[in-house]
């Protein structure tokens, strides 16, 4: 009962150009994974089919030991399963207050829809501290996104997946255009997961980042998995040196 | 059997329609416009009477429609051509000449154009139509002698001044009264309560409401004139307390003056215009008559005389 | 949060201002209740139109359409009253039109994908010309009307001096404002408004809230014909052109971005109250008419370059 997600001989095409080629593979609960490789390599084709942006050509998908239908496969019902997308700059609303980025499409609300804002407004209020550990800095629930930090608006997406009890956070690019500081407090929210037993997929084109907060390294290129690794077995320079050697032979 | 009789109808109405005189007619306003619309009611009944092929155009009260419209209609083989004389003298004075030459009549309504007319009067250019300044003289002077104003009493007007040949007929309105010793106190229709009457009632309560003194109010729009009863109800002043005087019979007029809300309306007959003035062009051109000047705008309509065009106005006649 | 109260108290001083200026310069005209009946007769007109119009633009739509809408529906009202003599039969046929063309600007902008503004701009254009084609252009008077139920229910005088249609704006702007904050179709629309992709991503049907929009526009240009109709016992061909540039200008006084995402009800309702007796108030000052614009201008710019100074603050 440890492994979360299965994915199995996964394709896909995008006209006559093939961006997945036989994907397989397994990631266990409260484990983190990065996804590493070049531009192109099929990184976020991958993200979108697994998050319900888009779909497989073909592929076998099994989450929590059963067996997912692809036909009826989209954001909703990956979300329903425990799937979350943090897109960067994109899964928040920048002029609408904290309370109602936690809650959107998921309020809290009564049989007529009116939204208990107490309700969300107190919730939020509890992440806001625990989770962000935004204290006595003049945010409140009531602040706009925008009074917020770049890291700081990842980590309210991020917490928002926690508290919704995802089971899969998937990470597109979270720490590109971030001040150095800002990136610090989103490695600190991914490692956070873990704790809360979360697994998480990371995609980055940062390798030190990547090796700081994951457990394993997928690197794909030209839409195939070229090796699985898992950080006990390789050293930051190591994996650096094994990417480059992979994107030459293919230059 | 059938073929042949269908061939030989076809070849009538060709036959027929090719010995049609053509002429293209400018109704002024927009489609669906009162005042258009009676105008063209009036130009397709002419038609019909005199079997001439009729086409009409609409010009939206612009200026440069008119113009272009009536290039668009030398350029189509009229015989004939009604504008509306709004652009003025000069703007016309190389196209009419240009139609002239061609061979293709041309006249004015609605607003003349009195070098052009002196020109061509030979040609058979004429004028159909009201003089604006004029009209509103005589609706001014009409309202005065039936109210029996005098000197120092107040008048209101509510105008469209700022416009340039429309503006006249407020412009008309204004010197009679001064003339006769009348205060004025003139108001410009913005351009909403121009379109949508409706949201003029507040000024016209605050207008009311600051100067209570006022004898004589003279509107030179038609569609304001049809709310004076709403306006006079949201005001809370009854049918009698002022001397209300405007243009153009809608429905809404005719019920307003029949109760006593409005009590004069100036009539600039518009359907006389549009069936006149393509008698005349149909005349000059098959019997090469000179231009007639045709001054339509001498009615004047109050609840003495509105049982008799009441039911005239429902269809588009009056 | 707190710049938004700022913001609301700023475009409340902005009446104030004005009201006092009319008090103090005309006062036997702003201290006569006459003056005020005729604003609560007139202005729910604009106010309903801008109110209704204010979620659309916090969704970054737009609808030019609605005073063609309002012909049409207003000529449906009279001449189906004039045909079956039943104002409810009217009153339903007048608000389905409303319903479908609101429905059908929906489906051109969000299945087709026009941009809102260019596909109203067509649409008005078609509207409009459906009214002419339909009415042949002439005026059409519904006097009996007056005597009817729904005549009463709308646009009666309750008490004897209330015009009707100020509570039931009234009535429409609590209750737009607590579906557009407190329910969770108006946290849709925010969020549509205010990104889009995001809403999108987080499972919110961008496309079926924005086609609600667009419909919920219609029905009410339609129900707005329908006051105007009423009070005015009077259907006329140009119906509802003069409203659009006075809806728009209630709805940026009152603080609603143009950029989507944010905006007040409260802010439109004052805003169109503001626009409302702006025209009036210079006639009773003794100004020219030709005031008024240039009169509107100011107070617009104002508005709006307060608004922007407390958003450029709010930002980090």
């Amino acid at each position: 009962m440890n492994e979360i997600l299965n994915l199995k001989n996964a394709f896909k095409t995008y006209g006559k150009t093939q961006v997945l080629k036989d994907i397989n593979f397994k990631l266990n609960k409260s484990e983190v994974i990065s996804l590493l490789g070049d531009n192109g390599a099929g990184k976020s084709t991958l993200i979108k089919c697994l998050s319900g942006l888009e779909k497989f050509d073909k592929a076998e998908l099994i989450i929590n030991e059963k067996k997912v239908n692809l036909k009826n496969y989209d954001i909703k019902n990956a979300r329903d399963l425990g799937f979350e997308t943090v897109y960067q700059e994109s899964s928040v609303g920048l002029e609408q207050e904290i309370f109602r980025n936690i809650f959107l499409g998921r309020e809290i609300t009564n049989t007529f829809g009116f939204i208990n804002i107490k309700k969300e407004q107190e919730v939020s209020m509890h992440l806001l501290q625990n989770f962000l550990g935004l204290r006595g800095v003049g945010i409140n629930p009531n602040s706009k996104v925008s009074s917020l930090s770049g890291g700081e608006r990842q980590g309210l997406a991020i917490a928002r997946a926690i508290y919704f009890d995802s089971k899969v956070i998937i990470l597109d690019e979270p720490t590109t255009a971030l001040a150095i500081k800002e990136v610090g407090k989103v490695l600190n929210f991914i490692k956070t997961l873990q704790e809360h037993e979360k697994s998480c997929i990371l995609i980055t084109h940062n390798i030190s980042h990547a090796y700081e907060v994951s457990n394993r390294f997928i690197i794909l290129e030209r839409g195939e998995i070229k090796a699985d690794i898992k950080k006990d077995d390789i050293s930051l320079i190591e994996l650096q040196s094994k990417l480059l050697t992979i994107q030459n032979e293919y230059q | 059997m059938k073929k042949i009789i269908f061939l030989v109808a076809i070849l009538a109405s060709t036959i027929f329609a090719s010995d049609k005189i053509k002429i293209y007619f400018d109704a002024g306003g927009s489609v669906g416009g009162n005042y258009a619309n009676i105008v063209a009611n009036g130009a397709k009944m002419a038609a019909k009477d005199l079997g001439v092929d009729l086409r009409i155009y609409y010009s939206d009260w612009s200026s440069s429609k008119m113009i272009n419209n009536f290039k668009k209609a030398i350029a189509s083989n009229a015989d004939a051509v009604a504008i509306m004389g709004h652009p003025g003298d000069n703007a016309f004075s190389l196209l009419v000449k240009k139609a002239i030459d061609d061979g293709i009549l041309v006249t004015t309504l609605d607003t003349p154009l009195p070098k052009l007319q002196s020109k061509y009067t030979a040609n058979g250019f004429g004028y159909v139509g009201t003089n604006n300044y004029t009209s509103g003289i005589a609706l001014a002077k009409e309202a005065v002698l039936r109210n029996k104003l005098k000197k120092g009493d107040i008048a209101m007007v509510w105008g469209l001044l700022s416009q340039p040949t429309r503006g006249l007929r407020a412009k008309g309105m204004i010197e009679e009264l001064e003339r006769d010793g009348i205060k004025v106190n003139y108001i410009e229709i913005s351009n909403e309560i121009n379109k949508d009457p409706v949201l003029g009632a507040s000024v016209f309560t605050a207008y009311i409401t600051k100067n209570p003194k006022t004898k004589l109010i003279l509107i030179d729009h038609g569609g304001l004139t049809a709310q004076m009863e709403n306006f006079s109800k949201i005001a809370n002043i009854s049918a009698d307390d002022y001397y209300i005087a405007g243009y153009s019979l809608s429905p809404a007029t005719i019920h307003a003056v029949e109760n006593n809300y409005v009590d004069l309306i100036g009539d600039g007959q518009p359907f006389l215009q549009g069936y006149l003035s393509v008698v005349q062009l149909a005349l000059s051109k098959r019997y090469g008559f000179s231009g007639l000047n045709i001054d339509t705008g001498a009615g004047f309509i109050d609840n003495k005389n509105i049982n008799i065009i009441a039911p005239l106005a429902k269809k588009g006649i009056r | 949060m707190k710049e938004k109260y700022i913001y609301q108290i700023s475009i409340l001083v902005i009446l104030f201002v004005i009201l006092t200026l009319f008090i103090t310069t005309v006062p036997e005209v702003f201290l006569q209740s006459r003056i005020y009946i005729s604003y609560l007769s007139i202005i729910p007109f604009s106010m309903i139109l801008a109110l209704s119009l204010t979620p659309l633009i916090i969704a970054k739509e737009i609808d030019l359409s609605f005073p063609s809408i309002m012909a049409v529906s207003g000529y449906i009202f009279a001449q189906s009253y004039l045909s079956f003599d039943n104002t409810f039969i009217a009153f339903f046929l007048c608000l389905g039109f409303g319903f479908f063309a609101g429905l059908f600007n929906g489906l051109i902008v969000v299945k087709i994908g026009v941009p809102s503004i260019i596909a109203t701009i067509g649409s008005q254009f078609l509207f409009r010309g459906l009214a002419m084609i339909l009415s042949g252009g002439t005026a059409l008077s519904i006097m009996e009307i007056k005597e009817s139920f729904i005549s009463d229910l709308f646009t009666g005088r309750w008490f004897g001096f209330f015009p009707a249609q100020s509570f039931w704006v009234i009535l429409f702007a609590v209750l737009i404002w607590f579906i557009l904050f407190k329910h969770k179709f108006g946290n849709s629309v925010l969020f549509i408004g205010d990104n889009k992709k995001a809403a999108n991503m987080m499972g919110i049907n961008t496309d079926k809230t924005r086609i609600i929009l667009f419909i919920q526009m219609g029905i009410m240009s339609s129900f707005c014909a329908v006051l105007l109709t009423l009070e005015m016992a009077n259907w006329w061909p140009t119906n509802g052109e003069g409203y659009l540039l006075l809806v728009f200008a209630s709805i940026f006084i009152g603080g609603t971005s143009v950029f989507g995402g944010s905006g007040t009800i409260f802010g439109t309702f004052i805003g169109a109250i503001i626009i409302g007796i702006i025209e009036s108030g210079i006639i009773a000052m003794g100004l020219d008419g030709f005031y008024t614009r240039f009169i509107y201008g100011v107070i617009i710019l104002i508005a709006v370059c307060v608004h922007a100074k407390i958003l450029n603050k709010g930002k980090v």
